[in-house]
């Protein structure tokens, strides 16, 4: 299982990532492995603000329903449209094409809150 | 939590596993959908050794005694179908309930098998006593042997060709849908029936505990077998319009209303009036196939939606891996069942268009 140290981790199982001053979100290998195919992503739509653990949409494997929760708080500028067709890009790239939200963070976005990849293993024991 | 004698075979190939209904079994290995799709192209080898599995038999030979009890408590004939013969069921409370769905193999008039979902075995068990005491259906022997076998079942298109490498008995090579044999297999005895859950060919193998490893094992020594586990058992017994225990079915449905009035051949079963008046008073509420014309997944619990009204519920629902679209079973009023009708479903809040289809969603 791989966890890329340029990355932040939430308790959540989603990372970020900082771009350019806008932070990418998706969910972690370790979450993705735990849900098993994506068959479907809800997201939201662009223009709408998150706050820092809000749910923002839901992700369904084959047999379950699990809820998306923002690691930071922000607008979201831009949603992965590709998961419409493709949830599997889930599975196959959770830190790449698998992303989910781009998000302009607030002021205090708590992005510096994030866990580290190597405190994010050690939570999740791996 | 309860395992299979499987469990330490499954740990090594990868199992992930879950709790279900207090035994820890797998729910997949490679992946719910390369499963799906592997034993609908070619074989998935499940260990459904939780199901239950009870003997009724006659303490007396040539008396008939159990076919006369079992008359009485399940609904499908029994009595015209040859020994040999495997028949799928259900038992009835005296309200026309269903207590439980089951299959039945006919040894002979004297001594049948009945396997029974996992999680009714004490339900069961506790129902044909009460109804042997009550009844005085003293010259027969109920006996719950579900912690001494297991049971395999290789299911797919390629099972005729796997099992017969494993055993060229002219028998099986010949064994229609639905019998069963009492045969070796590796030396081992077992029973073999050409019965599954999964809307393919293939078959259920019942055998004692200690042999089922070795069993196992050399039918994944086949490359063509695959380990297949809970997950996808679900999604292929929904797209082959099979009921589900407990989600399509329960002791508050009636097997009318959930279209399975074809098992209902049978005389003199607990019931039957019930059924009868309902035959000519009509049923309420009917179990339909559902298909979602709108992205999303309709799931258990989800409201049905016609006119801005609520007019039924959906029982099953998941992503269909052989369709690549989200189907379900659920039961509407009979006036919104018809095919085609475009329906809502509730879905967690939000509001998607399906519709009604025709079961089964897949036939080989």
């Amino acid at each position: 299982m791989n966890f890329p140290d340029d990355l932040k981790y939430s308790k959540e199982h989603e990372w970020a990532k900082n771009e350019d001053g806008h932070i990418l979100i998706g969910i972690s290998d370790f979450a993705q492995s735990e849900l098993g195919d994506v068959v479907y992503v809800d997201l939201p739509t662009a223009g709408k603000t998150v706050a820092t653990d809000e749910k923002f949409g839901e992700i369904e494997s084959v047999k379950s329903v699990s809820n998306l929760y923002s690691p930071i708080a922000g607008e979201i500028i831009e949603i992965n449209g590709e998961l419409t067709d493709n949830p599997q890009l889930v599975n196959e790239s959770p830190y790449s094409d698998g992303w989910m939200l781009k998000i302009k963070p607030a002021a205090d976005s708590g992005y510096d809150k994030l866990l580290s990849a190597e405190e994010y293993k050690k939570m999740i024991g791996k | 939590m309860k395992r299979t004698v499987l469990f330490d075979c499954q740990k090594q190939l990868n199992a992930k596993f879950v709790d279900f209904h207090g035994w820890e079994l797998p729910i997949q290995f490679s992946g719910i959908i390369a499963e799906h799709n592997h034993t609908r192209n070619s074989a998935g080898l499940f260990d459904v050794s939780h199901m239950g599995e009870i003997f009724i038999e006659s303490l007396q030979a040539n008396s008939s005694s159990a076919e006369k009890f079992l008359s009485r408590i399940i609904t499908n004939d029994i009595v015209n179908i040859p020994v040999g013969k495997a028949v799928y069921t259900v038992m009835l409370n005296y309200n026309a309930g269903i207590i439980d769905d089951l299959i039945v193999y006919k040894f002979s008039a004297d001594k049948f098998l009945l396997i029974v979902n996992a999680s009714n075995i004490e339900k069961d068990y506790a129902w044909m006593i009460n109804v042997k005491q009550k009844e005085n259906h003293n010259e027969i022997k109920i006996s719950n042997i579900s912690d001494d076998y297991s049971l395999i079942a290789l299911q797919g298109p390629k099972s005729k060709e796997i099992i017969t490498t494993i055993n060229n008995n002219t028998n099986l090579m010949q064994l229609k849908r639905f019998n069963f044999l009492e045969m070796e297999i590796n030396g081992f005895e077992c029973i073999i029936a050409a019965t599954g859950y999964t809307g393919e060919s293939g078959y259920e193998i019942l055998i004692k505990n200690k042999y089922a490893a070795e069993i196992y094992s050399l039918l994944l020594k086949n490359k063509n077998v695959k380990p297949v586990a809970l997950g996808c058992r679900d999604t292929l017994r929904l797209e082959a319009g099979l009921c589900l225990y407990g989600n399509d079915i329960n002791e508050e449905t009636n097997p009318l209303e959930a279209g399975l009035g074809w098992v209902m051949k049978g005389s003199g079963y607990i019931g039957e009036e019930l059924i009868n008046q309902l035959k000519n008073t009509g049923i309420q509420k009917k179990l339909v196939g559902i298909e979602m014309i709108e992205k999303g997944i309709c799931r258990q619990g989800c409201k049905i939606i016609v006119n801005q009204k609520e007019c039924g519920y959906i029982t099953s629902g998941a992503p269909s891996p052989t369709l690549n679209k989200a189907i379900g079973m659920g039961y509407i009023l009979k006036e919104f069942s018809d095919i085609d009708t475009e329906i809502i479903i509730d879905i967690r809040g939000t509001l998607k268009k399906a519709k009604i289809t025709s079961l089964p969603f897949y036939k080989r």
